[in-house]
């Protein structure tokens, strides 16, 4: 299982960012400071990984056709992405690259790979002049049998990777009306949540008490709500939502309110690392349209994800103070253990670069350092001058 | 702060003449200045019953705004348990007052002692984060937090003045340079005790030794020398005197990392070389060039410091040493806030 990952020179991130991967990863921060591209860096390899053509697959979902010097931090003019893997300590392995790149946008290659498997280190360069002999990330086999070894250790790694990353964008589609099942449903979901429906419907068939589907289901009826996949015709299925003691008055879930339709991608892919889903999951913005009361649910759900015996590794994009308030809550309540959390603080420097500042809790949900006194000082400070109005005889 | 009301202070006060402290202190939680709980929050809301119904509404908001406030305030805060009665224990980072001389403290800005009220103040305020930056300057502008001037020789005598007030000496923080010439001065062993010689002059040595003392989780020395060797590159081009020789800056950047920490950035090699302890600085300069020794000979400038109050950007293009130092440091002073 991946531990960590570092960046430098990636998006704003100019300085080595290193990010531990815990079970429940949560990312706050003011708007533009470059949350996303570290939730989304994980998928950006992945892409990659799975299409094996450049280093960085820049023209996928992640990459939306950044050219790279979008890729790479405009401010230190270096054009060198650099990037590391670890995994956990009793698998022994991490690697870190170099990639080189165009500041015009017409080449990317590796120039680096630095590996050290089980305290072996291995430095593999691409020299200009022999160009070609590497796939993607990494080189092709050497001749020489403990490297090989380390190669393919690598690989192995990197293979797993590519298939265990699910990204939940922050831009979702609405569930359809009628959604047309024709068997199966792909190994991840799709970013924006389009095949999500399919998801259900493969659970359902398999069982209608299968544990993922339960898993969705838990999360309506914790809101008072019932969630039941209707299949009025021949591979033609709806997805219905009713109050929990009035089944008499469905509504498809693409006529509620936006919060239930954008959230059901999140959920899915959840309840999916829970048992066979890919277990590296990223999310972006999950309570989208959300009532508090919505949200607190989900940040149970995602407490709930993080503990369970596979131990997914959620890493979460938001803004939201239930959010994290319900995650201390957890935390003090003994229902996580603080040590399986981290929160990042990401904020930008004047000259637009940017810092992740890890804050982790103690066994009280107590932060170990200020960085996040400031992160919902503005509902506060409206809240306080609206005080001082309502209250005239404040001195 | 935080602030943690036992409800037995509210049953105690809410009917006698002094009930207006208890107005005071939600005053002070509406304002946003300070985080006030009650426990149990039951006595609040029965002596809340009893009160107008538009203040009775104000204070309720404040209560639960700063329960959300402070979620997000780390485990060291500061904070004060107001008790009925008991003997006041004026301690950081928990402590324990009567309502009278929590008021006090509440009620006192916190004073952050620096060297130059100007320069450090401003040195301070560009080496924070954005959202440090806007909470001390949103305490700035409502007089909850204001820069002392500690001068040189003088901070400690100040210090020991001021703490000597309880109320304000909970509400103290202390910045200074480290005045050390070799990065090895900053270990725990290190004394300015020389064998059979006069101790080497090193004032930041004796402060730290107090401070540690008396206001242990509330100072923060510097790791470099001054605070001008802080400065980044693109700023010394500015901010050199005019007088300076003119490749001084680019010998400064030949120089090692840690030789630039504890270069003598005002008064240069000539200024060392008065010292008594000047070889205190050990190998730290053999490698220089004649040529680059020569340019570097009478520093910067003793006005370099203004840099920092004079330029009217937020922030420098701080390294990246400066940036994890102020990351560590800093959260000693916002959890006081």
């Amino acid at each position: 299982m991946l531990s960590s990952f570092s960046v430098e020179n990636y998006r704003a991130f100019a300085r080595p960012q290193t990010i531990e991967v815990r079970p429940l990863t949560l990312f706050f921060g003011w708007n533009s400071g470059g949350k996303s591209a570290l939730v989304r860096f994980l998928p950006l390899l992945s892409e990659s990984l799975k299409v094996a053509g450049p280093p960085i697959w820049l023209s996928g979902d992640v990459g939306r056709r950044a050219t790279w010097p979008e890729l790479v931090c405009k401010s230190t003019e270096r054009a060198n992405l650099k990037f590391s893997l670890e995994w956990i300590p009793s698998e022994a392995l991490n690697a870190s690259w170099e990639i080189g790149g165009d500041m015009e946008g017409r080449w990317q290659e590796t120039k680096s790979l630095m590996l050290s498997d089980h305290g072996i280190e291995s430095i593999y360069s691409q020299p200009e002049s022999d160009r070609g002999h590497w796939t993607g990330l990494t080189p092709m086999a050497e001749p020489e049998p403990n490297i090989d070894a380390s190669l393919s250790s690598l690989n192995t790694k990197l293979a797993e990777l590519a298939s265990q990353v699910q990204w939940i964008s922050g831009v979702r589609v609405r569930p359809p009306r009628v959604a047309t099942y024709g068997g199966g449903a792909p190994t991840t979901l799709s970013p924006d949540g389009s095949d999500a429906v399919d998801h259900l419907i493969a659970a359902k068939l398999k069982s209608s008490a299968d544990p993922m589907l339960a898993v969705v289901k838990s999360f309506f009826s914790s809101l008072g709500e019932q969630l039941d996949l209707d299949n009025p015709m021949v591979g033609g299925w709806r997805v219905l939502l009713h109050p929990t003691n009035a089944p008499q008055v469905p509504v498809n879930l693409c006529d509620t309110g936006e919060g239930y339709a954008q959230v059901l991608p999140v959920l899915i892919a959840l309840a999916r690392a829970r048992f066979d889903g890919p277990r590296v999951v990223c999310l972006e913005q999950p309570e989208l349209h959300l009532h508090t009361r919505a949200q607190a649910e989900l940040a149970k759900l995602l407490v709930e994800s993080a503990h369970t015996a596979l131990e997914p590794r959620i890493l979460v994009e938001t803004h939201s103070e239930v959010l994290l308030t319900s995650v201390q809550l957890a935390i003090a309540n003994g229902e996580i253990s603080p040590e399986k959390v981290r929160v990042y603080w990401v904020e930008s420097r004047a000259d637009g670069t940017s810092d992740a500042v890890p804050v982790d809790f103690d066994d009280k949900g107590r932060p170990n350092k200020s960085a996040l006194i400031g992160a919902f000082d503005e509902a506060i400070q409206l809240g306080q001058a609206l005080i001082s109005k309502q209250l005239p005889s404040l001195p | 702060m935080k602030v943690i009301v036992s409800g037995e202070v509210i049953s105690a006060v809410s009917e006698t003449a002094d009930v207006w402290k208890l107005h005071e202190l939600l005053v002070l939680a509406c304002k946003g200045r300070h985080a006030v709980f009650v426990d149990p929050p039951t006595s609040l809301t029965a002596w809340l019953a009893t009160i107008d119904a538009s203040s009775r509404l104000a204070y309720t908001s404040a209560i639960e705004l700063c329960a959300r406030q402070a979620t997000t305030f780390p485990a060291d805060a500061a904070t004060i348990h107001i008790m009925q009665s008991g003997t006041a224990v004026w301690a950081d980072p928990v402590a324990t007052l009567t309502l009278d001389d929590a008021l006090k403290a509440l009620t006192e800005p916190l004073g952050v002692f620096v060297e130059n009220s100007a320069n450090d103040w401003y040195f301070l305020c560009k080496i924070m984060r954005r959202s440090e930056r806007e909470r001390i300057e949103r305490a700035a502008k409502e007089g909850w937090i204001c820069a002392l001037h500690g001068g040189g020789s003088t901070l400690v005598a100040q210090v020991e003045l001021r703490v000597m007030n309880p109320a304000k000496g909970l509400r103290t923080f202390v910045f200074f340079d480290s005045d050390r010439l070799h990065p090895d001065e900053c270990a725990a062993g290190w004394t300015p005790v020389r064998p059979g010689r006069r101790p080497a002059g090193c004032q930041a040595f004796g402060w730290e030794q107090i401070f540690r003392e008396k206001l242990p989780l509330r100072y923060w020395m510097l790791k470099r020398r001054f605070i001008e060797s802080y400065m980044p590159q693109s700023e010394l081009d500015k901010a050199a005197s005019p007088n300076v020789h003119a490749g001084a800056v680019e010998a400064f950047t030949r120089i090692s990392k840690v030789g630039r920490w504890y270069f003598n950035m005002k008064d240069g090699f000539a200024g060392d070389e008065k010292r008594d302890d000047k070889e205190r600085c050990r190998d730290l300069f053999d490698q220089i060039s004649p040529a680059d020794r020569a340019a570097l000979k009478c520093g910067f400038g003793s006005q370099l410091a203004n840099h920092y109050s004079i330029v009217s950007a937020t922030e420098f293009n701080w390294d990246d040493d400066a940036r994890e130092e102020a990351e560590q440091a800093l959260p000693k002073l916002m959890r006081l806030l």
